[in-house]
């Protein structure tokens, strides 16, 4: 059968070149105490925690500027809380749901908007032990 | 769509020559106005003016384009004074117009007449006309160069030239001004006269038929003196306040004559070359193009007509209208099912052809632009103080930089608050700025319009999840907490002026999750959160596994179709999970990217088919942002229509804006939420299907259940496979309902199969007690939506179609829409047809 061009349209693409996402070069995880950020009005949904699992990325180029939010997916936990490192390119991501965090599991990066065949596989898993693989 | 038209002919028209339109009196009239503005007549008729019952004035007029004919009145009018017209003709009078009740303005603008708008700007050096917009028909304007009046109109129209003397001079201080009753506007906006960058461009004529007595020149300059000659004869000259000109002469002009103008500005340098155009012989005169029709309609607007002309307008061959300008009031109502012709005459020469028109049953008719309203100058300044930072626009007593509130408004009341939130982009840009033109046009029309800079949550500083966007919801809070402490103040500027029981949010993006979570965290005395605009919002919290349910506010969400960014459309989440306040509504926007609604967000960022130019995505915002706004904040019952479907805005794309709306005073009958599934609608009542599978499923994205993953919404629907041509779903109604007035409005969506469908399609249908049903087509109340082709995915978008109820009754005279049993979707298109989704079956 035929295919009209409008057809095309209905493939999966990749998203946009300016928003593609850098590879990540280093990942370490560790767990940390918590402090939640502060607000001036309101009380932030992370306030509940204490400790959280800090997962260290330092990215080959800074993380595009976009509406979406960059999200480490570890198994099945989707971690996007992140703020930024100290050093050039490093972002420190923290997960919550610690019990649901396994070992092994593999660490994917991928924006939380892609389709499923967008998401980047990566040459991390997630380890309880202190030192990232 | 090209004009369905025949040979005139083909038909034989019943032309009644006694059968003339009525005029139209222009609604409002004002007190203290020495005028009545007339429109809709015939060119080079009689006018006769009744006052009271009694006919006080009666004049030739000339033509009604472009902007009606002004009748001096014997005096002054007065509130209460009842007012209508007629038109008279050698062989026929007219019935009477529209009756007008005269009213006081500041029932109107209680803040005094409106700022008038020099328009077109610039005015140029040596101009000797300027044009003068936004005034209240009957007033008196006036021209000032450097403080010194040179022009001067008593009782203008709306638009109004007015002449000045002598001509401008460079650089000087132009500003126009009115009154009414004494009451002085605010002065426009300072034009400052500067000169024309020579050559003058080439006049242009649109086109001249044999007959005509009306021409209209293009491409003149503002304040241009524009001269004709007709073969070779001087006809005079005339200023004009510039792009175009209609001329009106004394005689009709013969076919092949050559029409030849010229423009001057300043006498030292020299004219336009002679623009020229020939007369073209009767047989080349067109027939008119029209707007479509919709039952029940009394009148129809054209698109194109040709200057001067009268229009003739017949229902099944026989004359109905006759009248000219853009639109003809017609002598009887259009119903279903008639075929109505539409025609040109200039003396005695007829458009060959004939427009045929089929009246719809829904066909929203264009009307204002809802941004336009422009009452006051704007102040505004930029605060930085307490963890708060951003602009803020609002009604001043003259435009600029901390100039002080509108005294005149301070003293009426204190008006609403409106507090805009962009997203995530580059700190390094101002994007807090990007919206300024819509806090103009906001403050303008009396609103406190704040825009809170987010770059302290942006970019390299943003983070991301869910705590970003509290970040900004707490930069909002913040910010209104400052604009209550400037309120508060006994001497800030905005001192006692602000209501912030009346406050609405608009966010982007980022700041569109931020609008839609600020009113469940909020806790500031005094502040009531009533209008939400989320213009392509994320939805974190949606994504993380919570869902959102907005309410206790009125929502409007725009969700670009080409968003390249926020591609899922994520607002079509907070629609549907949104209840109502009031009402609902979803703008789905074709052509449309996420980025060109903010000025500094420069780059398309879209996916897809070429989106539209960034002055475009503005005038779509401004037109329903303004109309929403407007409706909660100020209850301007003007503009609700606009936000569900019933009128159009002027001035923006609307044929790429989809909307979807839902009111809370409507009654369900299937929403698909409820237990029992697809046997039994809202109503408990038990459904049937024959010829066609119905099924109820969620329609959002990563669920097992659905249909397929081209659902983006946040609810349950039922989609619709088609086994073969006519089958049925019905949805009884318990008990019978009377819905003569009513409407039923339903969510509807093709689900994309694969290739573009030529003919998609259904019929809703009403059964009575008798078990007669009566169906209307879809296509005959707008269509359903040809599917948008997004890269990433092409979405099964519900947009929402109105069915009138006498859209129903004229189908079938056997119909009794008094006592209606029961809703039928029959699918009477042929097999394959792609399948239909649907939802929110209403009775409105």
């Amino acid at each position: 059968m035929d295919a009209t061009e409008f057809n095309a349209y209905n493939q999966h693409h990749g998203p946009l070149v300016q928003f593609e996402l850098p590879p990540i070069k280093t990942l370490t995880i560790k767990r940390v105490k918590f402090t939640p950020p502060k607000f001036k009005n309101i009380q932030s949904s992370l306030s509940k925690y204490k400790e959280a699992i800090e997962i260290t990325i330092v990215t080959e180029k800074p993380i595009p500027v976009r509406a979406a939010t960059p999200v480490l997916y570890i198994g099945k936990v989707k971690v996007s809380y992140y703020v930024p490192g100290k050093a050039t390119n490093e972002y420190r991501f923290y997960a919550f749901e610690i019990d649901q965090l396994k070992d092994n599991d593999p660490i994917i990066w991928g924006w939380n908007n892609d389709p499923v065949v967008n998401l980047n596989q990566t040459k991390f898993s997630y380890t309880s032990k202190k030192k990232g693989k | 769509m090209a004009d369905e038209q025949i040979p005139r002919k083909q038909v034989e028209l019943r032309d009644d020559p006694k059968i003339i339109s009525p005029p139209m009196v222009v609604d409002p009239l004002y007190s203290c106005s020495p005028v009545v503005k007339v429109i809709l007549f015939i060119p080079l008729v009689t006018i006769d003016v009744e006052l009271n019952g009694v006919i006080v004035k009666s004049v030739g007029v000339g033509f009604p384009d472009p902007n009606g004919a002004l009748i001096s009145m014997p005096s002054l009018l007065v509130a209460g004074q009842k007012i209508r017209a007629r038109q008279r003709t050698a062989s026929a009078t007219s019935g009477w117009s529209n009756l007008v009740i005269v009213k006081n303005f500041l029932v109107d603008y209680p803040a005094g007449p409106p700022r008038p708008v020099i328009n077109p700007a610039p005015v140029f050096e040596c101009g000797c006309r300027t044009g003068v917009s936004n005034l209240l028909v009957g007033a008196n304007a006036w021209i000032t160069a450097n403080a010194v009046e040179v022009g001067k109109v008593s009782g203008c129209n709306d638009h109004q030239g007015i002449n000045v003397s002598p001509d401008y001079g460079i650089h000087q201080d132009v500003l126009a001004q009115s009154d009414l009753c004494g009451d002085k506007s605010p002065l426009s906006a300072l034009e400052q006269s500067i000169g024309f960058p020579y050559p003058l461009p080439l006049l242009g004529f649109d086109a001249v038929y044999e007959g005509s007595q009306q021409i209209r020149i293009t491409n003149v300059a503002n304040g241009a003196r524009v001269n004709l000659k007709v073969n070779g004869v001087n006809q005079g000259t005339s200023g004009c306040w510039g792009g175009s000109l209609l001329w009106g002469l004394g005689s009709p002009l013969p076919a092949m004559a050559t029409l030849e103008a010229t423009q001057t500005l300043c006498s030292g340098n020299p004219p336009s070359p002679p623009g020229t155009t020939t007369v073209q012989p009767c047989g080349n005169l067109p027939a008119p193009s029209v707007y479509p029709v919709q039952i029940g309609d009394d009148h129809i607007v054209l698109i194109n007509h040709v200057w001067g002309a009268t229009v003739k307008v017949y229902i099944n061959n026989v004359k109905i209208g006759q009248g000219s300008g853009t639109v003809i009031t017609l002598t009887q109502i259009i119903k279903a099912g008639d075929t109505i012709l539409v025609g040109q005459e200039i003396g005695t020469c007829k458009s060959a052809m004939l427009t045929v028109v089929h009246p719809l049953c829904v066909a929203p008719p264009i009307s204002f632009n809802p941004a336009s309203l422009n009452l006051f100058p704007v102040g505004s300044f930029e605060y930085n103080q307490s963890g708060a930072k951003g602009s803020v626009y609002y009604p001043a007593q003259t435009d600029g930089v901390s100039t002080p509130f509108n005294k005149r408004l301070a003293k009426i009341k204190k008006v609403p608050f409106v507090v805009l939130a962009h997203g995530n982009h580059s700190e390094s840009d101002p994007s807090y700025q990007g919206y300024d033109y819509f806090q103009v046009q906001l403050a303008r029309m009396g609103f406190v319009v704040v825009s809170v800079d987010c770059n302290s949550v942006n970019g390299s500083q943003s983070g991301g999840g869910v705590v970003n966007i509290e970040a900004r919801v707490d930069l909002i809070i913040q910010s209104i907490k400052l604009f209550q402490t400037f309120n508060a103040s006994a001497n800030h500027l905005l001192s006692n002026t602000i209501d912030f029981s009346q406050t609405g949010l608009m966010g982007h993006s980022r700041g569109g999750d931020a609008v839609v979570m600020a009113p469940e965290m909020i806790a500031l005395a005094d502040v009531s959160i009533n209008a939400v605009l989320a213009l392509a919002p994320t939805d974190f919290r949606g994504w993380a596994g919570t869902n959102v349910n907005p309410k206790k506010f009125q929502f409007m969400t725009i969700l670009p179709a080409g968003d390249g960014d926020v591609w899922e459309n994520n607002g079509a989440r907070f629609y549907d999970r949104s209840a109502p306040g009031k009402f609902k509504t979803q703008l789905y926007i074709y052509y449309a990217n996420h980025n060109y609604f903010n000025r500094q967000w420069v780059l398309d960022e879209g996916m897809g088919p070429a989106r539209m130019q960034r002055f475009e995505h503005e005038e779509i915002l401004s037109a329903y942002g303004c109309a929403f706004f407007r409706n909660v904040l100020q209850n301007d019952n003007s503009t609700f229509g606009f936000l569900v479907n019933r009128v159009l805005p002027s001035g923006c794309r609307v044929d790429n804006v989809h909307l979807a709306f839902q009111i809370k005073k409507s009654f369900t009958v299937d929403d698909h939420e409820q237990a029992g599934g697809i046997a039994t609608n809202s109503m408990a009542q038990p459904t049937s299907q024959i010829g066609l599978t119905a099924k109820e499923f969620p329609f959002r994205q990563n669920d097992p259940g659905s249909f397929d993953s081209s659902f983006f919404g946040n609810t349950n629907g039922m989609v619709i496979t088609y086994e073969k041509q006519n089958g049925n779903f019905v949805s009884p109604l318990k008990p019978v309902q009377n819905l003569k007035d009513k409407e039923i409005w339903i969510r509807v969506a093709e689900v994309f199969a694969g290739n573009i469908h030529p003919d998609t399609g259904f019929q809703l249908g009403l059964r009575d007690a008798n078990g007669t049903t009566a169906f209307v087509d879809s296509n005959a109340v707008g269509g359903i939506l040809i599917p948008y082709p997004h890269p990433n995915r092409v979405k099964s978008m519900l947009n929402t179609l109105r069915f009138r109820s006498t859209c129903f009754e004229q189908s079938s005279k056997r119909f009794n829409i008094m006592q209606v049993t029961a809703i039928v979707i029959r699918c009477n298109r042929p097999v394959p047809h792609p399948p239909l989704a649907f939802d929110d079956l209403q009775i409105v």
